[in-house]
């Protein structure tokens, strides 16, 4: 009986042994894991959100089996994380160069589009009486949205500076059509 | 405000806005500058704005294709 006993605390101590074995590398492989994913986090939860999510994810499956206690679980999990960070990174970095080249394009137009519009309502401006269709509330209105249109850039350009290239793109879109209006109502179309 | 008359088709250049007068019988720079700015004295901008194939403010020919700027 004794001797049972002594087998049954042999076998538990081994067993443990062996389970703390896989603790440390774990531990290890869970605090690499986590400074890959950290390294990409900003870049990543910018331009590639969902690849991000799924690799958060992963990690914190890896942690949650290091909190259990299942060592070999939690290793595995962290494993394979750093690359995914590294597909990640490359993901985000493809997208923010498309975005980027996008709003350049926007960037660059946007002030000729606005330029030939700011040339009409000067000479508008000037003149003793307005052509036929348009009074000086109207023009007044014209040039008041102008302005807005201006300011919008200007926010554009921040949201740009600051990374968030889908905003400035957008923003991009609605002075583009606010500068429509405005030409249109000036009797001015698109260049062919 | 009048409809618009274009030039040759160029190549679509989204960004730019613009506006062109065809040059009819009777037309002269200060009733172009009526018709588009309400005031005939303003007449140099246009003339200005088609110095490429403007010489002088009083010959325009019918059938040119002016920039109103």
């Amino acid at each position: 009986m004794k001797f049972t006993r002594y087998i049954a605390i042999a076998a538990l101590g081994l067993l443990l042994a062996a389970c703390g074995k896989d603790k440390g590398p774990a531990e290890a492989a869970i605090a690499a894991a986590t400074s890959a994913v950290d390294g990409v986090r900003e870049d990543g939860m910018k331009f590639a959100g969902e690849q991000f999510t799924q690799l958060e994810a992963a990690l914190n499956s890896a942690k949650d089996n290091l909190t259990k206690g299942e060592y070999k679980a939690a290793l595995e999990g962290a494993g394979g994380i750093a690359a995914k960070a590294q597909d990640v990174a490359k993901a985000a970095a493809d997208k923010k160069a498309e975005l980027s080249a996008s709003w350049e394009q926007v960037n660059a137009g946007i002030p000729q589009m606005m330029e030939g519009l700011k040339g009409r309502l000067d000479i508008l401006g000037q003149a003793k009486t307005l052509p036929e269709g348009l009074d000086q509330s109207k023009l007044d209105g014209l040039k008041a949205g102008y302005d807005e249109a201006m300011g919008m850039l200007e926010q554009a350009r921040s949201a740009a500076a600051s990374g968030d290239f889908s905003k400035a793109i957008e923003a991009g879109g609605v002075i583009k059509a606010k500068a429509t209006e405005i030409a249109s109502a000036l009797g001015m179309t698109p260049a062919q | 405000m009048s409809t618009n008359e274009k030039p040759d088709e160029k190549p679509a250049d989204s960004f730019k806005f613009e506006q062109w007068h065809e040059v009819v019988s009777g037309d002269t720079l200060s009733k172009i500058a009526k018709k588009y700015y309400g005031d005939p004295t303003l007449y140099n901008k246009i003339f200005e704005a088609n110095r490429d194939q403007l010489k002088n403010p009083d010959l325009i020919k019918v059938g040119q294709k002016l920039r109103i700027p």
